[in-house]
């Protein structure tokens, strides 16, 4: 043969490589597992009902380059855009998975103020019994102070009222002549409201001892000074054992004449001088001469 | 081989059909420079976050050193396909590392009410 191929051939082959041509532009696609991925991938997108109510935006963006895909061209662009839709199915994936989270986040952001809450009203409830509790610790130290206090006071007005001068040892109290029968150791009525103070005083105070002091003036004898001094004190003291006073916090002496505190030479100092002291002898004190 | 017209004539409409319709099927003479620097500036933003922990960042660069070489060989339409795909790409990072990060902290806040939880029930 002259020619290679005949007209009817060359017609051929051409119309054959003419629709070849079309062919690849936008006939069949060639790798058609690519688009079905990208399908796939949409359509598992879509079909999340997270994706679908929170990665609207994304999910539409990935239809819209699904569509692109699908009516692709050229095999190559085809595989160029369901490479695209794909990974923007996947994309709005990830922001449904991100807007998920950051829902449950905001739940238990509450959940959490919550506990937080429950646990400040622990503490406080806490604070609050320790706070009543100091303050009924206090309340209690007030108190007793107020009542050392007050006993004290009250000490004081005795001590007052008993016109008593204040010694180192304790709180001298005087009886004077006058409540006595004259020249004698019985006491008169009139002692009785001195007595009866003091009395009470040592009853409320029964950690303080006694030293009762019989004096005289320098009228008489000695002998006879020292014996009368001695029997006041001695009725003296009776006279507060009758009153509760226990007998083992008194002790009683007679100085007769020998302890002066005033000059015999006047009516009044020797009257003064007649008298019998009683010391109320401080908490802690001896009871020595 | 001499062709007579008849031939001659087919094969030159042929041709031309040819050339025409490759033209149709989207090649592009404008170098895709927008898309290019976009993909980049995207994914040296995303290096420096979270994202540069995922396997797509990498993609994404890769994709676009080969759209640099694909430029250079003046084959446009290859250029903006690679980019197109690696912003894409470092986009895909983006948005799973922000989701981890999302995840990550609803974990945190999880343990940390637990933790607390815990604690006033002592």
């Amino acid at each position: 043969m002259g020619q290679m191929t005949s007209p009817l051939m060359k017609t051929a082959i051409t119309a054959l490589l003419f629709s070849g041509i079309l062919a690849g532009c936008g006939g069949v696609p060639e790798r058609d597992s690519i688009l079905s991925e990208a399908r796939n991938a949409y359509m598992s997108a879509k079909n999340d009902p997270e994706v679908a109510s929170k990665a609207q935006t994304a999910l539409y963006d990935a239809e819209r380059a699904l569509q692109r895909a699908e009516a692709a061209e050229t095999a190559e662009e085809m595989q160029h855009l369901a490479y695209l839709a794909q990974r923007q199915a996947e994309i709005a994936q990830a922001v449904a998975d991100r807007k998920t989270a950051e829902a449950a986040r905001a739940e238990l952001s509450e959940q959490k103020g919550e506990v937080v809450l429950m646990s400040r009203e622990r503490e406080l409830a806490e604070k609050s019994l320790e706070v009543d509790q100091k303050a009924r610790e206090a309340e209690q130290a007030r108190r007793e102070a107020e009542q050392l206090l007050a006993q004290n006071r009250a000490l004081q007005e005795q001590i007052k009222e008993l016109q008593g001068r204040e010694t180192e040892r304790g709180i001298v109290l005087t009886l004077g002549d006058v409540l006595f029968e004259t020249g004698k150791a019985d006491l008169l009525a009139s002692a009785n409201n001195n007595l009866n103070k003091i009395a009470a005083f040592l009853n409320e105070n029964p950690d303080r001892n006694v030293l009762i002091e019989g004096h005289t003036d320098n009228v008489g004898t000695d002998a006879n000074n020292v014996r009368l001094s001695e029997r006041r004190a001695e009725s003296t003291r009776i006279a507060l054992v009758q009153r509760g006073v226990s007998p083992q916090r008194i002790i009683t002496r007679g100085f007769g004449e020998s302890r002066p505190v005033e000059s015999n030479d006047t009516v009044t100092g020797r009257q003064k001088n007649r008298r019998v002291e009683i010391t109320i002898l401080n908490k802690g004190e001896q009871l020595r001469w | 081989m001499k062709l007579n017209l008849f031939h001659q004539r087919s094969l030159f409409l042929a041709a031309g059909f040819a050339a025409l319709t490759l033209a149709g099927c989207g090649s592009s003479k404008q170098p895709p420079t927008e898309k290019l620097a976009t993909a980049e500036s995207f994914i040296n933003t995303a290096r420096e976050t979270e994202a540069r922990d995922f396997v797509e960042l990498r993609r994404a660069e890769d994709k676009l050193s080969q759209a640099k070489i694909a430029m250079a060989k003046e084959d446009y339409e290859a250029a903006a396909q690679l980019a197109e795909q690696a912003l894409i790409d470092a986009r895909l990072a983006e948005a799973k590392a922000e989701s981890v990060a999302a995840k990550q902290a609803t974990q945190d806040l999880r343990d940390s009410i637990n933790t607390l939880r815990r604690e006033v029930n002592r």
